[in-house]
């Protein structure tokens, strides 16, 4: 679910695995403590969190468990937020035309009685 | 800081304030520019309904500053009644957020609109809730 992708991604140390696993391919708990500056557990907590909203898969291999990002839940989340982009550029736009053609008919109507 | 799970999209009007604001806080206005059949009660507590294709969303205004700020938590949907975020919400605290900030501009002949619409993650628990008696 796109809800569960957002919350996974709202921390920064989960966004920094996402994209440390995304550019250097998969890694284990273990490796990715080594890299980042967290412990291993709680590399391991933020690992779990992002295995629920599907954005990382780990595959056990003997006694290590390795772990790669699922693009296709990523690019589920950048289409939501375009969609959402989309709508709201479309309504600023309704909103900009509409407030600027009352303020036109305003001035006409003030030009006219002026005028009279 | 990067929101993730929030839009936040701006645009200048050639309108002073006041016209912006009657804009967002008036329910025949919003009907024409936001989309859907709108009803507000335009007042930090108040309902915002809207109406969208046999859709029903439901909102609270959690912060109302007028001329200035706007805030509308949208509540999570009843059974089989409207979605924000996409058909697979689950009902929760909150089904996100939209946020407008109002700035008058080249000598208060044009206004600043920007919207943020938040996703319901982002929004986290919504303390302000709690809505006040009338």
């Amino acid at each position: 679910m796109t809800r569960d992708v957002f919350e996974a991604l709202a921390d920064p140390t989960r966004r920094e695995v996402v994209r440390r696993l995304a550019e250097g391919g998969p890694a284990t708990a273990t490796e990715l403590a080594g890299e980042l500056p967290v412990t291993r557990q709680a590399v391991a907590k933020h690992l779990a969190v992002l295995d629920r909203a599907g954005l990382v898969e780990g595959r056990r291999n003997g006694r290590e468990v390795h772990y790669t990002v699922r693009p296709e839940r990523l690019d589920e989340a950048v289409r939501v937020m375009a969609g959402v982009t989309a709508q709201w550029e479309r309504r600023l736009r309704v909103i900009k035309v509409r407030l600027e053609a009352i303020k036109r008919a305003a001035e006409a109507a003030h030009r006219e009685s002026q005028a009279d | 800081v990067i929101e993730v799970g929030a839009v936040r999209r701006s645009v200048v009007l050639r309108a002073p304030v006041e016209a912006v604001w009657a804009a967002l806080t008036d329910g025949g206005h919003l009907s024409a520019w936001l989309g859907g059949d709108v009803e507000v009660d335009a007042f930090p507590g108040g309902q915002i309904v809207v109406r969208e294709d046999g859709r029903l969303r439901r909102g609270v205004i959690v912060d109302l500053e007028p001329l200035r700020h706007l805030e509308i938590r949208w509540l999570p949907p009843s059974r089989r009644l409207g979605f924000l975020w996409g058909p697979d919400e689950e009902s929760a605290g909150s089904a996100g957020a939209v946020e407008f900030v109002l700035e008058a501009v080249r000598g208060q002949a044009a206004t600043r609109l920007t919207v943020v619409e938040r996703a319901p993650s982002a929004t986290g628990q919504p303390s302000a809730l709690a809505v006040p008696s009338r």
